[in-house]
């Protein structure tokens, strides 16, 4: 098959706008949103820009057909590598497939297309008195369609739960070239849970062409908090206590002195540059309810030492705070020209101790490193500054990133939280699994794309020497499934 | 189990002897009775059994506290019965991270225990919680009214081991909230009826216990107007944790008020101070077109409230009761429900739950006075007004002509493909889970 057949068979499919082969047009395509000296990038050999279901299933039926790797992409906002072409092929990038097709409060959901960028969902259906819960960082650019691949977090996900809690329903695009629904509006449908089986999934096994999820109504009330706190263990142990009172905030982060700083000279929030930590707290719910917790809050963190305790008395106060917190990664360029964010978890009781770790993996190893970071989640990011020019840095920022996986790995926790595994932590998935365990992820993988051409090279870690995921069958009993690698 | 490694599996007759004619029976399913039945306390010998079970192509049916048995298809095959609440061990609680780990013979109504002295739950209804097992509740999938405030039992798992019918161990997931490491295979196994694997210990997440609740109860002339006050509740911003609408029938059962009215049931959750204004709010918003309303004031009288209802959704699996469930969105709930109760009036309909926080509904329905032909009937009527409908227990003679789980679900040839991959012996519950897998 030449590429030029290739060419003319998409061009067919979704029209020759939506076909793109220029090598200047696919240099975006290489990069998500990772560092490429730490997961890689690609080019893929084709980028299509379908605007229908059908579009999609023909593409994938054509890439099926010639046997080339499918790589599904939203907005490319993914920190680990997740939506690179990792062996070129067809890209299918979803941004052109962005309406919102229904939406039904008495049911509380939302049909939306993939491509639609989170936040655009909320913004429409936030008048009315719902909102779509998951809430990442990158929601004002990144889609609901990555958010689906990645099971998306976000600071509200202490209260509300990850992006899998929040789909009902899905249409998909399976390896097979059928499109199907999974799931509705009504739960507990006979079978087994696609919906939940494929989010997460990372493009590995089906793409999402539709998306039924959960409209959230908006609380009554709302109170933002933030608290200073002379020291990070002062802030963590605030934390801890907060959640021992019984008390669900709907949002629990901490941001370190080194955040700070760039958040402030980026944005001016209000964050008091003097803290050595400083914690973002969200309560909602009922009137009453919020009222209380809010005392029971500014109680336990003046107990803790807390410098002060800000409750935000205006939309605009709250949403300045909140500006700060979620642009947090951009303001890193005020600090450093790289930073390698790691995003790994640990039970929320090693917190104190993991970021002491922490800080002393960065001594250790000469890198100065910001936390900001989901603290009532036990979720941290570690944004570990550098500048990729200077000889000997990148080696050691990968070794300190490494450490941190062994730590978190060893008090209990995960390797990633919210951001997936992709191309960047595929290496590391042995540390938290067997290969029994990867056997069975493997049968599922299998029973889904058996050519093993969506999203390829992801999620799965490099077998010694034989690059593919056939290499764990020799530890495992691979062999008893028949499991085969083209 | 050196030896065994050396020599492969002992075949099941050398590893069991044949239980007595009482156990047998005991673990009928669909008064199909097992030739074997063994309680392994440890996952090794579970392993050990299963491994054996394999060479012998003895087909196994798990079985937890047994309160859900009645559900799935007649089994096409069972030779042993594997009694999991030998493992029932809490393999660890942290309170403070707010998880724990407990292996699949746990029972709901322990961990609740356990948990309340630390003032946190495993929010998760069970009608019988006393017997039923997490990997029970699990396999089965199904959760309760609490979900409007909690989310469902799957939104709890954060990890899970299971053994493979190949006898390997397999885990996903993690001690930690949140975690994408990996595939998500607990949601592959919840709601699986074990046919892809066999549930050996789960991970949860837990929460600070409610520290007050209250359940106001109205009643209603007819179902129009308990619809009516249930959709403002739902659509407010009361923030409540179940709210449920019962027949008469179902609601002299669940809330103990006689006479022919429909019933309208809230749970309010919420600090000691807030959870009283949030009960005086629900009242407004319900008391219309109500009977009568009346609130539980005390938390142990609403909690008791809840388990009656939850009892007349559930059943015990020994109960000659039909038991139906079906998916009925809140915006049809009202004209579906109404027009299915009119094609039902011959059939002697006991109880119907429709419970508007989770979009599903209950339909009981006294075996001894149905007859198969009505039962047909019945599983029709449901079908055309239910987005999806499962027998949830029904006579094995009768079960027989259907498919419990009504039509297969689209992409079910992914769902064989997985039974392939993961049970290619068809050793696991055949027959039992949807499409007759």
């Amino acid at each position: 098959m030449s590429t030029g057949n290739l060419k003319q068979r998409l061009t067919a499919a979704v029209g020759p706008s939506a076909v793109l082969d220029d090598p200047y047009d696919l240099l975006v395509y290489e990069y998500d949103a990772s560092d490429e000296v730490i997961a890689g990038n690609h080019q893929p050999d084709f980028v299509v820009l379908p605007e229908t279901a059908e579009q999609v299933a023909e593409v994938v039926r054509i890439a099926r057909e010639l046997n080339v790797p499918v790589t599904p992409r939203g907005a490319g906002t993914g920190l680990a590598g997740g939506a690179i072409a990792a062996r070129g092929g067809i890209m299918v990038c979803l941004t052109r497939m962005k309406n919102v097709l229904e939406i039904n409060y008495l049911d509380r959901y939302a049909i939306v297309e993939p491509g639609l960028i989170n936040l655009d969902l909320s913004v429409r259906t936030t008048p009315d008195g719902y909102f779509f819960a998951p809430d990442p960082s990158s929601q004002k650019a990144c889609t609901i369609g990555g958010n689906v691949a990645n099971n998306s977090g976000g600071p509200h996900c202490l209260k509300y739960g990850v992006t899998s809690n929040h789909i009902l329903g899905l249409e998909v695009v399976l390896p097979n070239g059928e499109m199907i629904w999974t799931g509705g509006a009504a739960p507990e449908s006979p079978g087994i849970d696609m919906t939940g089986v494929m989010v997460g999934s990372e493009g590995t096994i089906g793409i999402v062409t539709k998306a039924m999820v959960r409209l959230t109504r908006v609380p009554e009330d709302v109170n933002v908090l933030m608290a200073p706190f002379p020291t990070i263990d002062a802030a963590s142990s605030a934390v801890s206590a907060i959640i021992a009172a019984g008390i669900l905030p709907a949002a629990l982060e901490m941001m370190d002195a080194l955040t700070i700083q760039a958040v402030e000279a980026a944005y001016h929030a209000g964050y008091p540059t003097d803290a050595g930590a400083v914690l973002l707290i969200e309560i909602d719910g009922l009137a009453e309810a919020v009222a209380e917790s809010t005392e029971q809050i500014v109680t336990i963190c003046k107990h803790h030492n807390a410098n002060e305790v800000r409750v935000a008395t205006s939309q605009a106060e709250r949403d300045l705070l909140w500006q700060g917190r979620k642009a947090a990664f951009g303001a890193m360029g005020r600090l450093t020209p790289n930073y390698y964010l790691q995003d790994t978890v640990v039970p929320r009781t090693k917190l104190p101790e993991t970021l002491r770790r922490v800080d002393e993996i960065g001594r250790d190893h000469k890198l100065k490193i910001a936390n900001v970071f989901h603290a009532g989640d036990g979720n941290l990011h570690p944004l570990i500054l550098f500048d990729r020019y200077k000889p000997g840095e990148l080696e050691r920022v990968l070794s300190a990133g490494t450490e941190m996986l062994h730590w978190c790995v060893d008090v209990g926790g995960a390797i990633s939280g919210e951001h997936g595994i992709g191309l960047e932590k595929k290496d590391h998935l042995t540390l938290m699994f067997s290969p029994q365990d990867l056997a069975a992820m493997a049968g599922l993988k299998k029973s889904f794309d058996p050519l093993n051409y969506f999203n390829p090279e992801k999620v799965f870690p490099t077998g010694a020497g034989c690059g593919e995921i056939d290499s764990l069958k020799k530890h495992a009993r691979w062999e008893k499934m028949g499991i085969h690698v083209v | 189990m050196s030896s065994e490694a050396d020599t492969g599996p002992l075949p099941l007759a050398q590893r069991l002897s044949e239980p007595a004619i009482a156990d047998a029976v005991s673990y009928a399913v669909d008064q199909m009775t097992p030739e074997y039945v063994a309680r392994p306390e440890t996952v090794d010998d579970l392993t050990g059994l299963i491994k054996s079970a394999a060479a012998d192509g003895a087909a196994i049916i798990p079985w937890g506290g047994g309160t859900q048995m009645g559900l799935g298809n007649v089994p096409e095959r069972y030779r042993l019965g594997v009694d999991l609440t030998g493992l029932n061990e809490v393999l660890r609680y942290d309170p403070d991270d707010m998880t724990m780990s407990v292996q699949a013979g746990c029972r709901l109504q322990d961990l609740n225990l356990m948990l309340r002295e630390n003032r946190q739950i495993l929010p998760v209804d069970a009608a019988y919680p006393e017997q039923a097992t997490i990997g029970g509740l699990v396999a089965v999938g199904a959760s309760g009214p609490r979900r409007l405030g909690y989310g469902p039992l799957r939104d709890l798992i954060i990890g899970m081991t299971v053994l493979m019918a190949d006898g390997t161990v397999a885990t996903a997931g993690g001690q930690v909230v949140k975690n994408v490491t990996g595939y998500d295979m607990m949601r592959l196994h919840h709601g699986a009826l074990g046919s892809l694997g066999i549930v050996v210990s789960v991970n949860l997440k837990v929460i600070p216990r409610p520290q007050s609740e209250r359940t106001v109860v109205a009643t209603y002339q007819t179902l129009k107007d308990a619809d009516r006050a249930a959709l403002d509740v739902a659509a407010s911003q009361l923030g409540v944790t179940a709210l449920v609408v019962t027949n008469p029938e179902a609601t002299a059962e669940g809330t103990g008020v006689r006479g022919r009215f429909w019933g309208l049931a809230v749970r309010c959750e919420a600090p000691p101070s807030a959870v009283v204004r949030q009960a005086e709010r629900v009242v407004q918003y319900i008391q219309a077109s109500a009977e009568e309303v009346f609130t539980e004031e005390s938390s142990d009288e609403s909690d008791a409230r809840w388990q009656h209802i939850c009892r007349a959704i559930d059943q015990r699996r020994d109960s000659p009761d039909i038991a139906v469930r079906l998916g009925i969105r809140t915006s049809r709930t009202r004209d579906n429900a109404g027009s299915l109760l009119d094609e039902l009036k011959s059939f002697g309909l006991s109880r119907l739950t429709l419970d508007y926080g989770s979009a599903l509904g209950y339909l009981r329905f006294p075996g001894s006075e149905i007859t198969s032909e009505d039962f047909t009937e019945i599983v029709r009527a449901c079908n055309r007004y239910g987005d999806h409908v499962t027998v949830m227990t029904a006579p094995a003679e009768w079960k027989h002509a259907i498919d419990v789980f009504g039509s297969r679900p689209a992409g079910f040839s992914m769902i064989e493909s997985l039974k392939a991959n993961l049970d290619p012996d068809r050793l696991l519950n055949p027959g039992r889970s949807v499409g007759r897998l």
